[in-house]
């Protein structure tokens, strides 16, 4: 019990807070047909935090997270650009974008490195869940205990907050939301402003992205905005019931996926001392989930019947 | 003055008053300086060949798309101040009917100036949806999934969800392209009843053989403004031949400006 106190609650925990309000924002984004942008956002959070690491010498969190709040922006912006000047398609515009600002950041990181100063690759690329210790944490008491509660590693207050954030910019933009995702035209005649709600999501993906990066890496941020909210929309034809379930996979794949890293291979009996990276589980397992859903999902012909009556 | 001042009031009474609106995309005009008053309580049509600026020259009105230059006024005041008082149908085409919601839920959308965050839809709120989705005759679709419809059930949907905005005003974007006959007539028959309330209809239209039984004025358009009034003045063969440049033969002319030559209506 205190293992589990000390090494798996706290990194459990930011795994499901992190799936899931990923995934509640995966939600307008599969609708809007732009789950592209939560993958660009977050591969350009790589080279804004060696910026900022080289700008400042430090790894401390509020730097890094500055640089990949400025670089997500650089992100939106360049893509608007390239969209505009090139008159190219925005999935086009977002693949360049990402690709190369994300190559920048390596190059970067690689030059860093070789003048002596130290920047993990692998954590910026997977994430590192199971650093998140919790020294204080053993026993259930110290749930209840002031000082042990104190040492919590930071990155749980921290995408606590950004899920409340996340949460509250749903609830108060529901509607907006909706309207301008069905319909744009009509929502900018009613005045729901799909412009700037549009924005706000992408900042709203772009705090979500940056606080995932710590936690699960760059690679696999897709997954957590994309997979739950891809398998949910197969699951239902009703946008309420569809993001319950969008929650209920974010949450199955987190907390299965981290105890199947830590523990599944000896389970399977591979082995005593073997584990796998917990974000590349819970990846994995939402993928799956999503080729369930492909396969067994109540709704998943949709698509080619209502293609099927629009040409009949 | 006084021509001023008639001016003023005619423009003070019109739901919609458009004033050198001026459209473009990528430095071209696509609506060249347009001068238009809705006559209130008025069903009126905007016809043109394709690329004449119709759809652009809505869009430019309620905003959706910015204009280059152009005055907009609702009952003479600004349009961005009075924008609750017009209802705006957009083309079938332009939305994702797969979205995940019902024909209740997109009623309902109509209602999105009356509710404040906070507020929950609740039974007030369905009812006067399922009042609207009555009037096109959709009460028994209400919890359809909206990707189940056929052409006319969606344009039907649309229309019931401009109704529960309740406007003055109600702007549609060919509303009977690819309808069938049934639902034309429906619509065409809600669409009168609320002529006969005294509200106003301002519709792009593409079948220049209904025009004279749909609508008593007319806009007809090709970017610039071609001509403008009651249609049995305005419809003419000289303005049709001017607005399609010369793309219609004779016959068919001949045909649609002599309303004794239709094919006459028992409805």
């Amino acid at each position: 019990m205190s293992d589990f106190m000390m090494f798996s609650l706290v990194p459990m925990s930011v795994a499901v807070i992190i799936g899931m309000t990923c995934a509640l924002l995966g939600n307008f984004l599969v609708l809007r047909r732009q789950s592209l942008i939560g993958d660009a956002i977050s591969h350009v959070a790589l080279p804004g935090i060696v910026v900022s690491f080289l700008l400042t010498g430090t790894l401390a969190s509020t730097a890094m997270m500055l640089g990949a709040g400025v670089s997500a922006l650089v992100t939106v912006v360049m893509i608007e650009l390239i969209r505009r000047l090139g008159r190219v398609e925005i999935s086009a515009a977002m693949g360049v974008t990402f690709t190369s600002l994300f190559a920048f950041g390596v190059l970067l990181l690689e030059w860093s490195q070789a003048s002596g100063v130290h920047l993990d690759v692998e954590h910026a690329l997977y994430g590192n869940l199971e650093s998140l210790i919790w020294f204080e944490g053993v026993s259930l008491a110290s749930l209840f205990d002031p000082v042990a509660l104190a040492d919590l590693p930071p990155q749980l207050a921290r995408v606590a907050w950004v899920g409340l954030l996340v949460v509250a910019y749903v609830v108060v933009f529901r509607r907006h939301l909706v309207v301008g995702s069905f319909d744009p035209d009509f929502a900018a005649s009613v005045r729901a402003h799909p412009v700037i709600v549009d924005l706000l999501l992408v900042t709203m993906v772009a705090i979500a992205a940056i606080a995932a990066f710590e936690a699960v890496g760059s690679i696999i941020v897709i997954a957590m905005f994309i997979c739950p909210a891809a398998a949910a929309r197969l699951m239902t034809n009703r946008l309420g019931v569809q993001i319950a379930w969008s929650q209920l996979f974010a949450l199955i794949s987190s907390v299965l996926g981290y105890l199947l890293a830590g523990h599944g291979l000896i389970w399977l009996g591979l082995g005593f001392d073997v584990s796998v990276s917990a974000a590349g589980m819970i990846a994995t397992i939402s993928g799956l989930i999503l080729l369930g859903a492909c396969l067994f999902g109540p709704q998943r012909q949709r698509a080619g019947a209502a293609s099927l009556s629009q040409s009949s | 003055m006084s021509a001023v001042g008639q001016i003023s009031d005619e423009i003070a009474a019109s739901p919609l008053a458009i004033h050198g609106l001026t459209v473009s995309y990528d430095h071209r005009p696509v609506v060249h300086s347009v001068d238009f008053v809705v006559p209130p309580g008025s069903m009126t049509a905007i016809v043109g060949p394709n690329g004449a600026g119709k759809s652009s020259l809505l869009k430019a009105v309620l905003g959706i798309t910015r204009r280059l230059t152009g005055d907009v006024r609702v009952f003479g005041q600004p349009f961005s101040e009075m924008t609750r008082h017009v209802a705006y149908v957009p083309q079938r085409s332009s939305v994702d009917w797969d979205f995940p919601a019902t024909v209740i839920d997109v009623v309902i959308m109509g209602l999105f100036r009356d509710l404040r965050w906070w507020q929950i839809t609740g039974r007030r709120q369905r009812e006067q949806a399922m009042d609207s989705l009555a009037r096109v005759g959709m009460e028994t679709f209400a919890d359809r999934q909206i990707g189940e419809l056929s052409g006319g059930q969606q344009q039907r949907v649309f229309l019931a969800r401009a109704l529960t905005q309740q406007a003055e005003l109600t702007i549609l974007d060919e509303p009977f392209a690819g309808v069938d006959a049934a639902t034309e007539k429906a619509i065409v028959e809600v669409l009168k009843r609320l002529r006969e309330q005294g509200r106003t209809l301002l519709c792009v239209h593409h079948d220049l053989a209904t025009v004279r039984d749909y609508f008593d004025h007319v806009l007809l358009l090709n970017v610039r403004r071609i001509a403008a009034g009651p249609v049995e003045s305005v419809f003419t063969a000289d303005h049709l031949q001017a607005t399609y440049g010369g793309r219609l033969n004779q016959i068919q002319l001949a045909r649609l400006v002599a309303p004794a030559t239709v094919v006459s209506e028992d409805i």
